[in-house]
């Protein structure tokens, strides 16, 4: 059910902020995975499923009008695939947290995607951008049932390199919490964060932090409860030889995480990596939502 | 709930300390460069300076945001007897753990130190001595911390310590460094611990997690170098 977008006030009445919901869920029918429940409240929805590799597996874009974060805002999102289904969320844009308001509320995205036994999610969203002295809290969370399958990116581009914002400003007031927690029936596997704040801004340029680059990517996935296929691993290895890139079988996870300047990079790595993953853990040969290509 | 993190030290648990806190306990933390040999193959690490700021920053990010938080927790669970508690402890700090290397520096010292103190007669959580899944050596440290009676920052003091003389070790043999570069450098970054420890009290369990990237990478790249002393 789709609600009318209302805009919420804040305490101050010129600081409108957004708080937006979206609720989706797939079912495996006789006729493939479909959308069966999509509720928005506020300005994040998707229109309708692409399904440009059959029936069986959904291609969802989230859309967000505004296009960006301020002060006081909090996106959450969740997913759910059902049994059996199989679900692809990406978005036709990069995400923005805008610089914060003097009143400096947290800039929060929450998002849960549940994956019911058997059922596949692929979260690929484009990049989210931080602009100088954005307050950004973004948290995922993964729960998985079992023979359940994942695969999920997260990149972040801190400021806009392109631009000329340089890191070193970023680090004067920018903070950034970053949290990735996937559970495997109810166990916790993998814990990720990333967390910069004006007390900790060496991180920026520290030769075990970020280097000076500005833009962050990781892809994870799995469980690999049989481990992952030897060839397979090498071929990730080679693609990550060339780049501050590295891959890794943690677990039953595998993560390949970028460090550069460009984003496209880091989401051409990361597609490239999933392009070699996808057929081993899904069965599936890599098909890029055709929104990428636009 | 933190009132006894600072309880007095007594000369038994201090003598247990420095056993536990030794080169000589035999869990092979020398075998790990966490990331180093990587580094130090790429010139991101070339000299003493550098490896003080590489090694510093592990303390901030690491040592205080990730391994003594956890150590913190597992110890309160060991104490209230909730081996439960403890096991969501274990988890936590393996799945923080950013690659292979990391996690095996961790779980293959946990399997070490389980057989080690089975002959030295601390009690152990089923989980680890039934062998139901990988041990990190940084939350089994609680058991025998507790049970010897070593108070929380005192135990943290100990565990970061020989952490410290491992990745220092590591660089002695890399870098390369002198012996009395390496002297220098402990005595320089010893100073660290203590507002280390005072962070890592402080931080609640929904934050914990590093923020390394460029390390994590290393150590996921030392896993195909060609020529390696450390494992991998």
């Amino acid at each position: 059910m789709n609600h009318p977008v209302q805009p919420l006030l804040s305490a101050q009445a010129d600081a409108p902020y957004w708080n937006a919901q979206l609720q989706l869920t797939t079912r495996q029918t006789e006729r493939g995975t479909r959308l069966v429940q999509c509720e928005h409240n506020g300005p994040l929805y998707v229109q309708k499923p692409f399904y440009p590799e059959g029936p069986d597996c959904a291609h969802l874009y989230l859309l967000h009008p505004p296009g960006g974060m301020v002060s006081g805002d909090f996106l959450t999102i969740n997913v759910s695939a059902g049994e059996n289904s199989h679900v692809l969320v990406t978005t036709p844009g990069a995400g923005r947290v805008y610089r914060a308001r003097a009143d400096g509320l947290l800039q929060q995205q929450k998002v849960q995607l549940t994956v019911d036994n058997n059922a596949a999610l692929e979260w690929m969203p484009l990049e989210t951008i931080l602009f100088p002295s954005s307050r950004a809290q973004l948290e995922t969370e993964v729960h998985l049932g079992e023979n359940s399958r994942y695969i999920g990116w997260d990149i972040v581009s801190l400021g806009l390199p392109a631009n000329g914002s340089r890191l070193d400003d970023l680090g004067q007031h920018t903070t950034l919490k970053q949290g990735l927690r996937i559970y495997y029936k109810q166990q916790l596997l993998l814990n990720e964060r990333l967390s910069l704040h004006p007390g900790n801004s060496e991180l920026l340029n520290a030769a075990a932090g970020f280097r000076g680059m500005p833009v962050h990517g990781l892809l994870v996935a799995g469980p690999f409860t049989q481990g992952f296929c030897e060839q397979a691993l090498e071929k990730l290895q080679e693609l990550c030889a060339d780049q501050l890139a590295g891959v890794s079988l943690n677990g039953q996870f595998l993560t390949v995480r970028y460090l550069g300047t460009c984003s496209e990079q880091a989401r051409l790595l990361l597609s490239d990596a999933w392009a070699i993953i996808r057929p081993q853990l899904m069965q599936r040969p890599a098909c890029a939502p055709r929104i990428w290509a636009t | 709930m933190t009132t006894d993190n600072h309880a007095a030290l007594t000369t038994p648990g201090l003598l247990r300390l420095l056993q536990l806190s030794s080169v000589s306990l035999p869990v092979g933390g020398y075998a790990f460069s966490q990331g180093l040999e990587y580094a130090v193959e790429k010139g991101w690490v070339s000299n003493m300076a550098k490896t003080r700021d590489w090694v510093a920053l592990q303390l901030h990010e690491t040592q205080a945001l990730i391994d003594l938080p956890v150590l913190k927790g597992a110890m309160q669970a060991v104490t209230a007897a909730d081996e439960k508690g403890w096991e969501s402890w274990n988890d936590l700090i393996l799945a923080s753990r950013e690659t292979s290397e990391l996690r095996l520096t961790d779980t293959a010292m946990g399997e070490a130190l389980v057989r080690l103190l089975k002959q030295l007669d601390v009690t152990l959580p089923r989980y680890a001595s039934e062998a139901e899944g990988d041990v990190s050596f940084v939350a089994l440290y609680a058991y025998p911390a507790v049970q010897w009676q070593i108070p929380f920052t005192a135990a943290a003091t100990g565990l970061t310590f020989a952490w410290l003389e491992n990745q220092i070790a590591a660089a002695t043999k890399l870098v390369p460094l002198g012996q009395t570069q390496a002297q220098q450098l402990l005595s320089d970054l010893q100073t660290l611990i203590p507002a280390t420890i005072r962070t890592a009290e402080d931080v609640n369990e929904a934050e914990i997690g590093g923020s390394l990237p460029a390390l994590a990478i290393a150590s996921a790249q030392h896993e195909t170098q060609y020529t390696r002393l450390f494992r991998s």
